[in-house]
C-alpha cells in the first residue's frame, strides 16, 4: 500500500443499453448479454499518493464523471479494482440530500446526514455554515426562497466539515454568480490547505481553481488515459483535443 | 446468508442516517400544511370509519364473528390499522431506491439502508395509529391483557416481511419501470384479498388454506387475535409455519435479487 489513498487497477466500465425495460430486466435476472453495450472506461489505471493533487481532464463523454463516480465508491466497475485506503468525502452533486420546502436550516442538517457528520458536529457548526452562506435572514424560510448559490453554499460548508483521506470533487460549485463561486472555490481552497496529507481528485471544470490546486492531470480520451503526468502538460494536451475537435466542426461547417 | 450479513451490518453501522431520513421522509409528506403529521392519522381513522358505517350499517354484515371478545368496529380497526402499514409498505417499498435517485447515483451514501428508512419510517405513523386503535379498544370495554404483548411480535415479523418486500421490489421497479404501475393495480386487489373485512375463520377450509398463503392476512390476523380474540401465537402453530415458509422465501429472492442487481442500479436508475 505504501502512501497511496487510491489504486485504481484496470478499470474497465461497460453500461448495457437496451430498447425495452423489459428486455432489460430479462437479460438482468437470466445472465442474458445486452443488445447493446458501451463502453465508458477502458483498462484505466492509476493512483494517487498522499497529499497529491491531481485534475481529471477529458472533453465531453470521455467517461470523467463515470471514473470519478467509481474512484468515490458510487458505481461499481465491470472489470478491475479500485481500492481506498482511509475516508472518502466525495462532492459530486450539490443537490444529493437536499430538500427544497424545508428550511435552509433543516437543509444543513440534511446535508449532514448524507455526508455522514453526526448531529452534534453539525449543531456546533450551524451558525458558521448559515453565515457562511449568508444565510442567516433565510435560516428558517424554505430553500426555494433562497438565492440560488445557498445550495452549493450549504453543501461545500457541510462537506469541508469532514475529516477524510480522500476529496473527490466533480460539480461541487453549482449554481449563483461569481461572488458565490468564488467564495465557494475559497473555502475549498482553505480546507485543502488546513489538511496538507490528504489526497484531491478533481474534475477540471473549474478552470482558475483547479489551476491553483493541482500540481498532476490524467486526461481521459474516450475511456481510455492517454496522459498521467505534470498538470501543465495535461492542460497542453487537452487543449489541444479542444482545439482538433474546433478545426473539425469548421470543416464540417464548411463542407455543408 | 453473507448477503444477509453485510445487509444487516450495514443497517447497523448507519442507523444514525437511516433513523434521520426516515424521520425527514415523514417530514416531508406534510410540509408545508398548517396541520402537518396530524393527517397521517386522520385519513386513516376516516377510512376505518367509513368502512365500519358501509359494512357494518350498511350491508349489515358485521354480526357473529366467532369468539370475538370485543365489539366488531375494534376488531375493524386493529385490523385495519396492521393493513395500512403493509399497504403504504408495498407501494412505498418498490419505491425505496426511485425516491432517492441523487442518494443512489450521485453521493456516497449507505444505499442498504433505503429499504430500512421506508419500512422504519411508515413505522413511526404505524405506531401513532396502534395507539389510536388501543384507545379505542379501550373506550368499547375491549381492556389490555397480557395477549395484548404479542403485538410487537407480529410487528417485528411485518417489519422484517416489508424490509425484503421493499428490497425485492424496490429493486425490480428500478430496472423494469411498469413493476410500480403493476403493484398500484395489486395494491386494490390486495386489499379485497386479505381478510380485512371479512373474517377469514368463517370461510370454507380450503379457502382458508388459500388465505393462510397471502402474509398479510397472517398479521392482520395476529393483531386481532392479540386484542380481539385472547389467542396466543403459539395456538395456532400451523399458520405461524405457513406464515414463516413465505418469509423465508420473500427473504430468499431478496437476498438474490439484492446480490445480482445492487451493484446495477447506480447505472439505470
Amino acid at each position: 500500500m505504501g502512501n497511496k489513498v487510491i489504486q485504481v487497477n484496470n478499470v474497465t466500465k461497460k453500461f448495457n443499453l437496451y430498447k425495452k425495460d423489459l428486455q432489460k430486466i430479462f437479460c438482468v435476472l437470466f445472465g442474458k448479454k445486452p443488445p447493446e453495450v458501451l463502453v465508458a472506461l477502458e483498462d484505466v489505471s492509476f493512483e494517487i499518493a498522499k497529499g497529491e493533487r491531481v485534475a481529471l481532464l477529458g472533453l465531453m463523454g470521455s467517461g470523467r464523471s463515470t471514473l470519478i463516480s467509481i474512484s468515490a465508491g458510487i458505481m461499481y466497475p465491470s472489470k478491475g479494482t479500485v481500492k481506498v485506503h482511509g475516508r472518502t468525502n466525495a462532492m459530486i452533486s450539490v443537490k444529493a440530500g437536499l430538500e427544497k420546502d424545508f428550511s435552509c436550516r433543516e437543509n444543513v442538517y440534511l446535508k449532514g446526514n448524507v455526508v455522514g457528520l453526526p448531529k452534534e458536529v453539525i449543531d456546533e457548526h450551524i451558525d458558521e455554515i448559515l453565515e457562511f452562506a449568508e444565510l442567516e435572514d433565510y435560516a428558517d424560510l424554505p430553500l426555494k426562497r433562497a438565492p440560488k448559490s445557498a445550495s452549493s453554499m450549504i453543501s461545500i460548508a457541510v462537506h469541508v466539515l469532514m475529516d477524510c483521506d480522500l476529496l473527490i470533487i466533480d460539480n461541487a460549485i453549482k449554481g449563483g454568480g461569481k461572488y458565490s463561486k468564488e467564495k465557494c472555490e475559497e473555502k475549498l481552497k482553505k480546507y485543502i490547505e488546513d489538511h496538507p496529507d490528504m489526497a484531491v481528485f478533481v474534475v477540471a471544470t473549474q478552470g482558475k481553481f483547479v489551476r491553483e490546486i493541482c500540481s498532476r492531470g490524467i486526461v481521459l480520451e474516450q475511456g481510455k488515459v492517454t496522459f498521467d503526468g505534470p498538470f501543465t502538460d495535461a492542460v497542453k494536451l487537452h487543449r489541444e483535443l479542444l482545439n482538433k475537435i474546433d478545426k473539425g466542426q469548421t470543416e464540417t461547417d464548411k463542407e455543408d | 446468508m453473507r448477503t444477509l450479513i453485510q445487509l444487516i451490518k450495514e443497517n447497523i453501522i448507519h442507523r444514525e442516517q437511516m433513523w434521520n431520513l426516515a424521520k425527514a421522509f415523514q417530514k416531508k409528506r406534510y410540509k408545508g400544511s398548517d396541520f402537518g403529521a396530524m393527517w397521517a392519522f386522520v385519513k386513516p381513522t376516516m377510512y376505518i370509519v367509513v368502512f365500519y358505517v358501509a359494512i357494518s350499517i350498511g350491508f349489515k354484515s358485521s354480526k357473529n364473528i366467532p369468539g370475538l371478545i370485543c365489539p366488531y368496529f375494534v376488531w375493524l380497526a386493529i385490523g385495519m390499522i396492521a393493513f395500512f402499514y403493509m399497504r403504504d409498505m408495498i407501494l412505498n417499498g418498490a419505491s425505496c431506491f426511485r425516491r432517492y435517485p441523487a442518494l443512489v447515483s450521485k453521493a456516497k451514501y449507505p444505499v442498504s439502508t433505503l429499504p430500512t428508512t421506508v419500512c422504519t419510517s411508515y413505522m413511526l405513523v404505524h405506531f401513532g395509529m396502534l395507539a389510536i386503535g388501543f384507545a379505542v379498544s379501550i373506550i368499547f370495554g375491549c381492556f389490555p391483557s397480557v395477549y395484548w404483548l404479542q403485538i410487537p411480535f407480529y410487528m417485528l415479523l411485518m417489519y422484517i416481511m416489508s424490509f425484503f418486500w421493499s428490497i425485492c421490489t424496490g429493486l425490480i421497479s428500478v430496472v423494469f419501470r411498469d413493476f410500480y404501475n403493476f403493484l398500484q393495480v395489486v395494491n386494490q386487489a390486495v386489499f379485497w384479498l386479505s381478510g380485512i373485512l371479512f373474517d377469514i375463520n368463517r370461510l370454507d377450509p380450503s379457502m382458508q388454506k388459500v388465505f393462510l398463503f397471502n402474509p398479510i392476512s397472517y398479521i392482520v390476523e395476529g393483531y386481532r387475535n392479540a386484542v380481539c380474540r385472547h389467542i396466543w401465537f403459539w395456538e395456532e402453530p400451523e399458520k405461524l409455519g405457513y406464515f414463516m415458509l413465505v418469509l423465508l422465501f420473500m427473504a430468499v429472492l431478496a437476498l438474490i435479487m439484492y446480490k445480482k442487481l445492487m451493484k446495477r442500479i447506480p447505472d439505470v436508475i
